[in-house]
């Protein structure tokens, strides 16, 4: 079996996270929420933080209340067993078993949901960055990454596994899914009963494809191409989370620098689970198969053509009100001369953040929010009945790098 | 007045046989190039493109000629141009109301390159027609700019001197319209490849008029693939033979092909040997689909 720690890869993320925000060195600490999950009275979550002259990582375990007043802080090294990093969210009568994983799990029979943690030390972890974890039907999926020096500029290259309920770690090969320099997996969600595995492409657009759960020989098939017939004005998926009433998915425009014109808003799409999809919210076109129009009257990007990403999306099943929530990131990076060697980052978007609500997929109200100065990228965000806590990262030790906002 | 359909696009990318194939919707009308608004009176409109280029001009009278004295002869075009310096004083917005009045039910088609060539006229437009669709209508730069060139070469002294360079052109006007687009209402503004289109025509001839809100009966589909049967579709007489692209009038039927799409490092084979798209142009066509 073998042996490693899925959490080395802070370097890569705290690099980016530095290219943004020079400033951070002087104060020290970059910290920043993983993941969050609502459960019935208020949040759990994991947040992380490094000390920029020293190098010492550190992590935490939160609760709050789902009014987001904090409840309790367990640090790294006091409570091993609660020490938990990505989180997933599941329905409750396809928890899982997994034999021998450090996985801990809280069971809240109120929502009907299960939320799977994923602790410290992973048996079997080979590489040094876990970029995404993804849980269904007895199957869980890891997607972590290593980061290579080539040519003069650092390459990441990613690794998929599966590992099964006896703890075993399968490669899966990716050839399927045509990675090069440019064409890199942004993020990874399993709706049952398939693995969906999102690839940016800042010249063609991005594409989406699956494989069965049970699938470890890599045969992924695509399900969206080409941006979703809008090209290159969704170059990347940003954010994808699993709702009622299927997979939400965000996507990032990836504008370019000099000549961003047009609506170059983000887009949000739901996936059903034949692999159809609908557009919720963005640009009406046309395409080989049909007339595509949004649900939603409001145009790409909330109405605003910039240039931004969905960073993170949440839908509460936590009352009958069904209410989703959108965080749209703008652009903060260098300008991109060439799509055709331009690499996706989340950190790239750390820009102006808007958050968006909606009950009903057509209408949406931007909630007003503070989030402390410098707060960077936004990583995660899930919703109470009071409000969404949205998980960012932060300099400093005085901020906390998750900000709720009440409705 | 019911609202109009403006194509917008760069000289030569399939709007002539496109515009006129859409026309024979029955829930649709397309005007020759009517010119309409490069000015902001007909008459001094008329007067500008007299000075330009007079067989602009055409569309406009071709398009009066069949609407208000029935038909397309020397006879008819002549009152037509008597008919247009009697309403000088009108603006393009009467005029296409007029057009409207003649049409009955049916919605126009504008799709004048000129109203591309000034972004200033096309806010106007948005401005003047809250209502109306706007279609962007592209096709590949490699081929297009070969096709621009190969008119261009046919023009001399003043007239080619005047000519843009043909990669500048298509990338002037498509970015005047993909900048245009953020100005207008979601649902009024769409984009189609032209090689799309013309590769499956019942399928994206079908959305845009459903996008528009029209029934297309299995009639209209089948009518819409015959281009030839509009009144504009010819060359007309030796007064006013033009109106749209000439090479359209002498062979307007269409005929269902699937068109390649060149590589977009491709060298151009219009200019200097070894030239190939500029880093611009290659970047806008990532973002128009093409790759």
């Amino acid at each position: 079996m073998r042996k490693g720690s899925i959490f080395g890869g802070a370097g890569a993320g705290v690099k980016a996270a530095l290219r943004q925000r020079p400033n951070a060195l002087a104060s020290n600490t970059l910290s920043w929420t993983d993941q969050i999950c609502a459960l019935g009275n208020g949040f759990v979550g994991t947040e992380r933080s490094v000390n920029l002259q020293s190098g010492v990582e550190g992590r935490q375990f939160f609760r709050m209340t789902a009014t987001g007043q904090l409840l309790s802080i367990l640090p790294s090294g006091q409570v091993s067993e609660n020490q938990v990093d990505r989180l997933s969210r599941l329905p409750a009568q396809a928890m899982p078993s997994f034999a021998d994983l450090p996985l801990a799990a809280i069971v809240d029979p109120e929502v009907h949901e299960n939320f799977l943690f994923l602790v410290e030390e992973l048996p079997g972890a080979l590489h040094n960055g876990l970029a995404a974890i993804a849980v269904a039907e007895g199957q869980f999926w890891v997607l972590d990454s290593d980061v290579l020096q080539l040519d003069g500029s650092e390459q990441r290259l990613l690794h998929l596994s599966l590992i099964d309920a006896d703890a075993r770690w399968v490669p899966v090969p990716m050839a399927a899914l045509g990675l090069d320099r440019i064409r890199s997996i942004t993020a990874v969600a399993a709706f049952a009963p398939w693995l969906y595995v999102a690839v940016c492409d800042p010249v063609a657009g991005f594409a989406l494809y699956r494989c069965d759960l049970g699938d470890t020989s890599g045969g992924f098939e695509p399900v969206i191409t080409r941006g979703a017939q809008r090209f290159a004005l969704n170059g990347a998926v940003s954010a994808m989370a699993l709702g009622p009433e299927g997979l939400l998915i965000g996507t990032a425009a990836m504008a370019n620098g000099k000549h961003p014109v047009g609506n170059w808003g983000p887009e949000l799409l739901l996936l059903d689970a034949d692999g159809t999809w609908d557009l919720i919210l963005g640009q009406p076109r046309f395409s080989a198969d049909q007339l595509r129009f949004p649900r939603s009257a409001t145009g790409p990007g909330f109405g605003r053509p910039a240039n931004a990403a969905i960073k993170a999306i949440a839908q509460s099943g936590l009352d009958e009100r069904n209410l989703i929530c959108v965080v749209v990131q703008e652009y903060s990076g260098k300008p991109i001369p060439d799509r055709a060697k331009t690499q996706f980052d989340h950190h790239d978007y750390a820009g102006a953040v808007a958050i968006y609500t909606s009950q009903d997929w057509d209408n949406w109200t931007r909630q007003e929010a503070k989030l402390p100065d410098d707060s960077g990228s936004v990583t995660c965000v899930a919703l109470s009945q009071a409000g969404i806590l949205i998980g960012h990262e932060t300099i400093g030790e005085s901020d906390r790098p998750a900000t709720f906002v009440r409705f | 007045m019911n609202p109009p359909l403006f194509i917008l696009t760069c000289m030569r990318s399939y709007s002539s046989l496109v515009s006129t194939m859409l026309g024979q919707h029955s829930a649709m009308y397309c005007l020759p190039e009517v010119n309409l608004f490069i000015a902001d009176t007909i008459g001094s409109g008329v007067d500008l493109l007299k000075m330009v280029r007079k067989r602009t001009l055409d569309g406009l009278y071709r398009a009066v000629a069949e609407l208000e004295y029935g038909g397309q002869t020397e006879k008819t075009i002549a009152l037509a141009v008597q008919w247009v310096e009697q309403r000088g004083n009108w603006t393009p917005v009467q005029l296409m109301e007029y057009f409207d009045s003649k049409v009955a039910h049916r919605r126009l088609i504008e799709k004048s390159p000129s109203n591309v060539l000034n972004p200033d006229r096309l806010t106007q437009v948005l401005k003047q027609f809250p209502g109306a669709y706007f279609l962007h209508l592209y096709r590949h730069p490699v081929a297009t700019t070969s096709s621009i060139a190969r008119i261009s070469q046919g023009n001399q002294g003043a007239r080619a001197r005047q000519m843009k360079d043909p990669e500048t052109a298509w990338i002037a006007s498509n970015r005047a319209i993909i900048a245009l687009s953020s100005a207008i209402p979601v649902h009024q503004f769409m984009a189609v490849r032209g090689e799309d289109l013309l590769g499956d025509p019942d399928t994206y001839l079908g959305q845009i008029c459903d996008w528009m809100g029209l029934e297309t009966t299995p009639a209209d589909l089948a009518a819409m693939k015959h281009p030839e049967a509009s009144p504009f579709a010819h060359i007309g007489p030796d007064s006013a033979p033009f109106g749209a692209d000439p090479g359209f009038l002498k062979h307007p039927q269409y005929v269902r092909r699937d068109i390649a799409l060149p590589a977009l490092d491709a060298v151009l084979d219009w200019s200097k040997p070894g030239r190939r798209l500029s880093h611009d142009a290659v970047q806008l066509s990532y973002q128009m689909g093409y790759c």
